[in-house]
């Protein structure tokens, strides 16, 4: 069984600190991802080298087949020695998870790493050993779909402390309210902004240090078809819709002609759905057999707003709660960036007149324009896209 | 309306003014006790003459019954300079004796003495039945001293008081609508005495000076060794103030009551609690709620706030919390928090600010003020509050209060519900509360239709609304423009 390994990430600075002294890697190959979270020692600029150095090193070395020992043994002889401190230090803690499902991670010196699994937590049985001086935790174990890993930097554990929570908010504390906001469609990005969010405000919005949130989401591959207006050559509609139809996952269907058509060839009637009012984004519609329907252009053009303002770094909680909405538009966004991981664009060519753009050349209009720009943010985001144009 | 009560002190009155007293008491309370014997041996008669055709009885028809013969006979208690009053004070007496039979068959007749009344027993005490400088009871000012007097009038002729020496030994002036100077005479049917008080008491006396008509109607009351005048005093209300600002306030589990003050937008504004001074703990629980009730009120002054309070009236707040076998409970429990409530009641109004809200707070420390998520998981600790949804941590006490201040301000923007019908024709939308009931064909924007429909709602009189809907014209309407001045963005299908 082949899983797809959703991963986000996100940190706060130390109030007042330019350059976090957190850092991550991630690292894709073709068989596994290996994702680092570095604490350089301090904060600022070197806290920052330090975990970048960390990170790096590790990221490389075990990407490559290379086993912890020998990271660590690089990681000794390379970190630079504070010269105020006369140490060179920098927890650090290791996943690695494969396409086949095998896990696995090493610790040093860092806050565990949480597994939940159907929103429980399950405990990782780790074992330690030492490694160049330094007590490393490692296990293996298997991943199945839907298994939550969080990896947090000791910021998220010393939340609040001597402000709004007198002992900060605590490991104990931290995974409870995981398991108490764990939904099973939330994607690793929703839990991130989600866990960061908490972090935030229990720091007043001063953050008392360096604080990150790593979290990987192991998924079944989930794929989405979306088709986006007519075939330029109608004599195309039975073959582009019949392929569209017997293609694995999702259906989205995107325009008002476009689901006329489909609604014809599969002889199934298109019923207008009124579970929504929303005056800026036009009712969906509702076809047996697909998944959603949606007007055209309009809703692309929100759909990318809503997309643009959830992939950015400054994006916050309440952004991903918008899509949680009913209109089209928040819908489509949900299925695109939450739910797939892989998602394949029948794009028909067939010009409305109405949506033509004097600024751009005859062969563009509105709508390639927004699918160029809706394929290139979804890769960003880690989703695996595929484009045909009919 | 302002009328209320307060009690004044005579202060220290002499020996001599005592024995005035303690005898006046001793009359009036004989001739009270004689008239109701009296009564009591015709109560039938009186029952059914002086009812009125509406079959309700009223003091100054009772009051009647005493014709010329008894009122002489009365004469013999020396009660010649209340007897306004004990006639009126009889009145009212029989009257809430009439009303109370009519509740319940088994009410006995008042109280009284074959024998007659005695200095052991329960004196009744004396009602004057008008402000006036020549009877009754009048109030007299220093202005050098800045003093208070009492000027009772307890004698009649037969015992006054012969003054020897009528030099006065201060400028003395009535509180009346001149402001005469008080002159001493040779023959004295009254007393004067003067008074001690507290700061609020001294602050309505003052604004008697200038308006003497707010003095009404007052009692003397013996407590123990002492004299107190009860006195009715209408005061003025306060301009009325337009709100601003909404004033939460909300009973906590560190701290005894909270409050917020936010903007029509829902905006923080100020946010804080009110406590009493520690050296006032030894107080009792009714002073400490005037005192924080007082500070509450300054708030809502400065801020022209409207107030919202909780609503701890059959329902709680989940407030309490349980950790490890302990029970935490709020530091004002709810019978403390209600007393506040209707403390605040009147005194709002008198400062001009319309009489609080009074709200449902089941979810006030539940409910996320960001999004809104509501959740006892939002709950993480006894004092800490952290959203499941949106991450937003609050300390608890705090949340209670903005909550509570921003109640309002979601209940004007709860959206219109619609029940939407499906069929292959259209779809059909109603709403019974505005009389909405629309048929939409499939061929035409459902949309467009109902914007059309609930602006023609809005043009229909009011007596039509009325057969066709629940609500009334005037909240109708209102909903009406609500929907239109947000464009119908505040609808929502069901």
């Amino acid at each position: 069984m082949s899983l797809y390994i959703d991963v986000n990430y996100e940190s706060l600075n130390k109030y007042k600190e330019e350059l976090c002294g957190d850092k991550v890697e991630i690292i894709r190959s073709s068989d596994s991802v290996v994702v680092v979270l570095a604490d350089g020692l301090g904060s600022g600029v070197k806290a920052n080298i330090l975990a970048t150095l960390t990170s790096k090193i590790i990221g490389t070395i075990m990407s490559n087949g290379l086993d912890i020992d020998e990271a660590v043994n690089t990681i000794a002889s390379t970190l630079p020695v504070c010269k105020e401190r006369g140490v060179a230090y920098s927890t650090f803690s290791i996943i690695q998870i494969f396409n086949n499902g095998e896990g696995y991670l090493v610790e040093f010196d860092s806050p565990s790493i949480m597994r939940l699994r159907k929103g429980k937590l399950l405990e990782i049985k780790t074992e330690s050993r030492i490694i160049s001086g330094k007590l490393i935790n490692e296990a293996r174990f298997t991943v199945s779909p839907d298994d939550l890993f969080i990896m947090i930097s000791d910021g998220v554990i010393h939340a609040g402390i001597g402000q709004t929570l007198n002992l900060g908010w605590q490991w104990d504390n931290v995974s409870e309210y995981i398991q108490k906001t764990y939904k099973k469609d939330s994607s690793s990005k929703a839990v991130t902004k989600l866990l960061l969010a908490a972090c935030d405000s229990l720091y007043s919005n001063e953050p008392g240090d360096d604080t990150t949130v790593v979290v990987l989401k192991a998924k079944k591959p989930v794929k989405l078809n979306l088709m986006i207006g007519p075939p330029i050559d109608s004599k195309r509609d039975i073959e582009i819709v019949n392929k569209f139809i017997k293609r694995e996952g999702k259906k989205v269907i995107c325009g008002g002609t476009t689901s006329q058509i489909v609604s014809r060839i599969l002889k199934k009637e298109i019923k207008t759905s009124i579970e929504y009012f929303n005056p800026s984004v036009p009712p969906t519609a509702e076809i047996e057999g697909i998944n959603l329907t949606t007007e055209g252009v309009l809703t692309l053009s929100k759909t990318l707003e809503l997309l643009k303002t959830c992939v950015s770094p400054d994006s916050t909680m309440s952004d991903f709660l918008k899509l949680n909405k009913k209109d089209g538009a928040s819908e489509l966004a949900k299925m695109l960036l939450e739910e797939s991981t892989s998602i394949y664009f029948f794009v028909g060519q067939a010009m409305n007149p109405a949506h033509q753009n004097p600024e751009f050349p005859l062969n563009m209009g509105l709508k390639f324009k927004l699918v160029d720009e809706i394929a290139a943010l979804l890769r960003h985001a880690g989703k695996h896209i595929s484009l045909e144009y009919c | 309306m302002g009328l209320r009560t307060i009690h004044l002190k005579l202060h220290n009155p002499s020996t001599l003014k005592r024995n005035i007293i303690e005898s006046a008491f001793l009359n009036y309370n004989n001739a009270f006790n004689y008239l109701l014997k009296k009564a009591f041996e015709d109560i039938d008669k009186i029952e059914s003459q002086y009812k009125s055709p509406k079959g309700t009885y009223s003091t100054l028809t009772l009051s009647k019954w005493i014709d010329k013969e008894l009122s002489a006979k009365i004469n013999k208690f020396d009660i010649q300079p209340f007897k306004d009053s004990l006639k009126l004070d009889f009145g009212m007496t029989l009257a809430s004796y009439f009303v109370q039979k009519k509740l319940k068959s088994s009410m006995a007749f008042p109280g009284f003495k074959v024998e007659g009344v005695t200095s052991q027993d329960k004196l009744r005490p004396i009602y004057f039945c008008r402000y006036d400088i020549k009877r009754s009871f009048c109030f007299l000012y220093d202005s050098q001293n800045d003093k208070f007097f009492a000027k009772l009038f307890l004698m009649n002729s037969k015992n006054a008081k012969i003054r020897t020496n009528i030099k006065v030994s201060r400028e003395l002036n009535y509180i009346s609508k001149n402001q005469e100077e008080v002159k001493s005479l040779k023959k004295e049917t009254f007393i004067i005495v003067p008074l001690s008080f507290g700061k609020w008491h001294e602050n309505m006396l003052r604004q008697a000076i200038n308006k003497p008509e707010i003095l009404r109607t007052a009692h003397l009351i013996m407590k123990g060794n002492d004299y107190y005048l009860s006195l009715s005093i209408d005061l003025p209300e306060e301009d009325k103030v337009a709100p601003t600002t909404y004033l939460g306030v909300s009973r906590g589990i560190e701290k005894a009551i909270n409050y917020t003050v936010v903007d029509m937008d829902g905006n923080m504004m100020e946010s804080g609690t009110v406590e009493y001074e520690s050296t006032l703990a030894r107080i009792d629980v009714k002073a400490k709620i005037s005192i924080l009730a007082n500070k509450l009120v300054d708030i809502a002054v400065e801020n022209k706030s409207m107030v919202v309070l909780q609503n701890l009236i059959g329902m709680g707040d989940k407030l309490s919390w349980v950790e490890e076998n302990i029970t935490y409970k709020p530091i004002f429990g709810c019978k403390h928090y209600n007393d506040l409530v209707r403390v605040l009641e009147y005194k709002l109004p008198q400062k001009g600010l319309p009489v609080p809200a009074k709200v449902s707070s089941v979810d006030i420390f539940h409910r996320c003020r960001l999004c809104g998520s509501n959740t006892k998981k939002n709950r993480f600790s006894k004092t800490m509050f952290i959203c499941t949804t949106c991450g937003l941590s609050y300390n608890l006490d705090s949340l209670g209060s903005i909550n509570l201040a921003t109640k309002l301000i979601k209940y004007e923007n709860t959206p219109l519900k619609l029940k939407a019908k499906k069929t292959y024709d259209g779809i059909y939308l109603q709403n019974e509360l505005i009389g909405l009931d629309l048929f939409v064909p499939r061929d035409e924007n459902p949309f467009e239709r109902l914007k059309e429909e609930i602006k023609k709602l809005s043009t229909i009189d009011d007596q039509e609304y009325s057969s066709i809907c629940k609500l009334n014209p005037k909240d109708i309407n209102n909903i009406i423009a609500k929907l239109i001045k947000q464009d119908f963005k505040n609808i929502e299908i069901i």
